[in-house]
């Protein structure tokens, strides 16, 4: 058995499909098991202060700190109104501290008033439709729904819905608005690489929800982040054609409502990019991926020149390590693509595709 | 009674793509590597950490047919090993600790905090200078906005100031008890030690507060030492608290956990203190997600652990040390997707010349930063490094994978540009963190360990420093090698030559610069007689001229580039 650490794409048919919805933060959980959710709805929400201000009571009274405090009309954890009195001096010249905004007083020391103004919740949501299956206390909660996913390896951390539109490969260097003859407006649209910033402002100003790529040029990786509608590309950076596997499921699901989730990758959570469509039917019941391992049969993309987007079988997982052209010696599949090609990849070099 | 502590000890070092082994034994009062081994890391995905070091432990107990796990295959109690006594654990894996740093000034407490945190991967995601007169509703957005899982505060020599540092600790403690996060903020106080008590009442949080000693005792003297207790708890916490099976595992095995960074610190300064040739010593590692740079002269130690160089103006920089003419396109589209599988290998010599100008970059970088954080490092930008340091020890994935020693040697001498006479060793088998970790249990460990040779000498280097016009000859050269015909030669300013002393052998050298070259020795134009080792490469002349040029076209650079890497073997 080869030891390696795998990466895994999901590109699926009918299978159960969870996702773990969190705060970063701790906050109140809005859902309850058992609830269904659509996509949007909010599963848990935190607040935090939207502007701190601080009274100087010590110095607008001339007073000591200790006898400051002692004009102090509140108390700490208290709520306040605007126009409440924090704080008023006595005599002709009676001077008054009120508050400008709804908040709390969160601290009175020194001589000082310390208020936490207005609030700005900030909310986890449903990324697709689904049931709530578990809670997490003060973060969020398990939703699962069914159907298929189409995993990539970029995003841009943005996600909408909408229905999914197949532009196709190399036919859809469409730079023209007046090219593009089918209507985009809130769907969302698959195509080949983008390689072009005209592209992608013409598909924007075509009104899509979302944008899903087989590839993006690295140059358009700023501009991509700062896109209002999500956008994901399946196998990366460079000039990349979608996979035979991810444009088979593409156009399975052609018509069809897609939920887009382009989430930022990280390693550390193995949080991908992803495309999901509900499906009434069901495949896989399990819940949980068996152990994955790479193994003779195992379908995989490969990473890495020559073959960077390359799908294909692995029929063979040699013992001994093997010299590649860059000189190094490693671990090695052998590859039959879908072009029936066999060819000789680092173990390191492949996306395991379940 | 042999003096050691223990008899055996598994360190364990915990990387971001492959955990690490050894088990030591000692017999007869010395201690041995008796296994050592590595495995697929499993945090990654908020898997256990505990997987992969279950699985690295279970080959580690078929190499050294010793019992290490019990009949379920669950890591035994230390108590009940038989054999096993400690346990180590050094830990490089994770992600950078997002870090607020807060001190009275710019140049002086700010400085030392930033020195201090560098070693403990962190990311600097608030600086508060409480000269800059922020106020209070100010600061506490800037903590808020920041999120930090670490708030650094220091300032006021004992004695001194200590009005702005307590404001400042009030705002951090409403920061504390206002931000939700799922686990709070640890914070230590590296400040005036007079103040202590009244910090701990001021925080009221409880084992969130970790204090430490004053990192600047008096004005314009920076102690960080007496800080590291108070960060080591700090880090243990939060990664137990990022990294499931972590804190179990420590339980388990009673094991004690180090940064890497500190731990590969702590051995750079041993090996400095037992270094008698007045020079510094310094080791390099660059990891799949961070580059780990460690220095030590006259004791006092320059480390600091940098994330992996990502800009837009990478790629350019990239592709001018690529030893095969590549665009910057081409670079830009293989460090995006290296970032998106960073366990991939370069497979095609395209991608490995790209790979290794990237880790030359991503080496500058490391050192450019560490001489940003330590002003005594003598590192320049431009001209590379002004001071001796011998030897210079190269880790990390990056460089041990590279399919030759020759260019192992390459990649570092490009990035580092040293000066004078150092010699270059590999540590192959990324043991001396896990030799820094297995050190706070029994200091003899790594003395013994170290005296069996296990790093691979990679070859002596000789710096030839010179104005003289390309082509000119800088130094003549005459070495002395056993039984061997005496050989000498010119170096020309701009070369790199390399002579043949085998792994084993000793040759004596006689180096004569020219009047204006400085080849180490002292002052410029004098030389003399050099003993050295043989090593792998045996000993190279560096008078390529400092800072390195490179020619502005791509194939000339190229060929320059294969040039060099040929005379070191290919």
């Amino acid at each position: 058995m080869v030891e390696i650490s795998l990466d895994i794409l999901r590109i699926r048919h009918g299978q159960q499909i969870c996702r773990s919805i969190q705060l970063p933060m701790r906050g109140r959980v809005l859902v309850r098991t058992g609830q269904r959710v659509e996509m949007g709805d909010i599963i848990a929400e935190y607040v935090l202060p939207e502007r701190f201000m601080v009274y100087n009571v010590q110095r607008g009274f001339g007073l000591s700190a200790s006898k400051a405090e002692s004009q102090v009309e509140r108390l700490v954890g208290e709520h306040v109104e605007p126009g409440d009195v924090i704080a008023q001096s006595s005599g002709l010249f009676a001077r008054i501290f009120r508050v400008p905004q709804e908040g709390r007083i969160i601290s009175i020391h020194g001589g000082k008033v310390t208020l936490a103004l207005g609030e700005v919740k900030h909310s986890c949501r449903a990324s697709f439709p689904g049931i709530v299956v578990e809670l997490i206390p003060g973060r969020g909660a398990v939703i699962c729904g069914q159907g298929a996913i189409l995993q990539g390896v970029w995003g841009n951390g943005k996600n909408a819905q909408g229905e999914l539109i197949h532009l196709g490969g190399v036919e859809a260097h469409l730079y023209d608005q007046k090219d593009l003859d089918i209507e985009l407006k809130d769907k969302i649209v698959s195509l080949g690489p983008c390689l072009r910033e005209d592209l992608l402002t013409t598909l924007l100003e075509s009104g899509a929800a979302g944008l899903i790529v087989s590839s993006l040029a690295p140059l358009l990786q700023s501009t991509g982040m700062n896109l209002d509608i999500p956008l994901m590309s399946l196998a990366g950076f460079g000039d990349i054609q979608t996979d035979a596997y991810s444009a088979a499921m593409i156009t399975k699901m052609a018509g069809r409502k897609v939920f887009l989730n382009a989430h930022i990758p990280d390693s550390f959570s193995a949080q991908k990019p992803e495309m999901i469509v509900p499906l009434d039917e069901i495949e896989d019941e399990g819940l949980f991926d068996e152990e994955i391992r790479l193994h003779i049969g195992s379908k995989v993309r490969l990473i890495g020149n020559p073959y960077t987007g390359n799908v294909g079988e692995v029929i063979e997982l040699p013992a001994e390590m093997e010299r590649f052209a860059s000189g190094l010696e490693l671990p090695a599949a052998v590859v039959k693509r879908t072009d029936d090609q066999l060819v000789r990849i680092p173990t390191s070099n492949l996306e395991v595709i379940i | 009674m042999t003096g050691l502590t223990c008899t055996s000890l598994i360190s364990v070092d915990i990387g971001t793509q492959h955990t690490r082994a050894w088990l030591f034994e000692a017999s007869e009062g010395v201690f041995h590597i008796t296994a050592g081994c590595k495995v697929p890391s499993t945090f990654t995905g908020g898997g256990d950490v505990q997987m992969g070091v279950w699985n690295v432990l279970k080959r580690l107990q078929v190499l050294s047919q010793r019992r290490i796990l019990d009949n379920e295959g669950h890591i035994i109690n230390n108590s009940q090993i038989p054999g096993v006594e400690k346990f180590a654990v050094s830990l490089s894996a994770g992600a950078p600790i997002k870090t607020a740093l807060i001190g009275l000034a710019d140049e002086a407490s700010l400085g030392s905090i930033r020195r201090l945190a560098s070693m403990f991967y962190t990311q600097e995601s608030a600086v508060l200078s409480l000269k800059d007169g922020l106020d209070t509703a100010h600061q506490l957005e800037v903590l808020i906005r920041a999120d930090p899982a670490l708030i650094i505060l220091a300032g006021g020599s004992d004695g001194g100031a200590y009005q702005p540092v307590m404001e400042a600790a009030e705002n951090i403690s409403l920061a504390y008890n206002l931000l939700p996060r799922v686990h709070k903020p640890q914070i230590v106080f590296a400040g005036n030690s007079d103040l202590a008590d009244k910090i701990e009442y001021c925080l009221n949080a409880g084992e969130d507060l970790h204090i430490a000693g004053n990192i600047q005792p008096e004005v314009g003297h920076e102690v960080l030492e007496p800080a590291w207790g108070a960060m080591l708890k700090s880090f243990e916490k939060i990664r137990f608290q990022q990294m499931p099976g972590l804190e179990e595992f420590l339980q388990k095995t009673g094991g004690q956990l180090l940064p890497g960074a500190y731990a590969l610190g702590r051995m750079v300064k041993f090996l400095n203190r037992i270094n008698q040739n007045n020079k510094g010593v310094m080791a390099l590692d660059v990891g799949a997600a961070s580059t780990m740079v460690a220095a030590a002269k006259d004791g006092k130690l320059i480390s600091s652990v940098l994330q992996i160089a990502k800009s837009d103006a990478l790629s350019e920089e990239v592709s001018r040390w690529s030893a095969l003419p590549v665009d910057a396109e081409i670079v830009a589209v293989y460090i995006n997707n290296k970032n998106l599988h960073p366990a991939s290998m370069p497979a095609t010599l395209e991608d490995l010349a790209i790979e290794q100008a990237w880790t030359r970059i991503n080496l500058k970088h490391a050192l450019r930063q560490t001489a940003q954080r330590y002003p005594e490092f003598e590192f320049h930008p431009g001209g590379g490094l002004s001071g001796a340091y011998e030897p210079i020890i190269l880790s990390g994935e990056a460089l041990i994978n590279a399919p030759t020693l020759g260019q192992a040697l390459l990649i570092a001498l490009d990035a580092l540009q040293p000066y004078g006479i150092t010699t270059v060793v590999l540590d192959r088998d990324q043991l001396l963190p896990a030799l820094g970790a297995a050190a706070g249990i029994d200091p003899l460990l790594p003395v013994q360990i170290l005296d069996s040779g296990i790093f691979l000498n990679i070859g002596t280097v000789i710096t030839v420093d010179s104005p003289a016009p390309e082509g000119s000859s800088v130094l003549t050269i005459e070495i002395r090698c056993g039984e061997a015909p005496v050989e000498v030669c010119e170096v020309h300013q701009g070369s790199l030559k390399r002579f043949d002393v085998k792994l084993g052998s000793q040759a004596r050298l006689h180096l004569s610069p020219t009047a204006e070259t400085d080849v180490g020795m002292g002052q410029k134009g004098l030389g003399g007689w050099v003993s050295i080792n043989g090593s792998a490469l045996g000993v190279v002349i560096d008078a390529r001229g400092r800072p390195i040029r490179l020619p502005m076209a791509a194939e000339k650079r190229s060929e320059m580039i294969k040039a060099w890497l040929w005379e070191l073997g290919g």
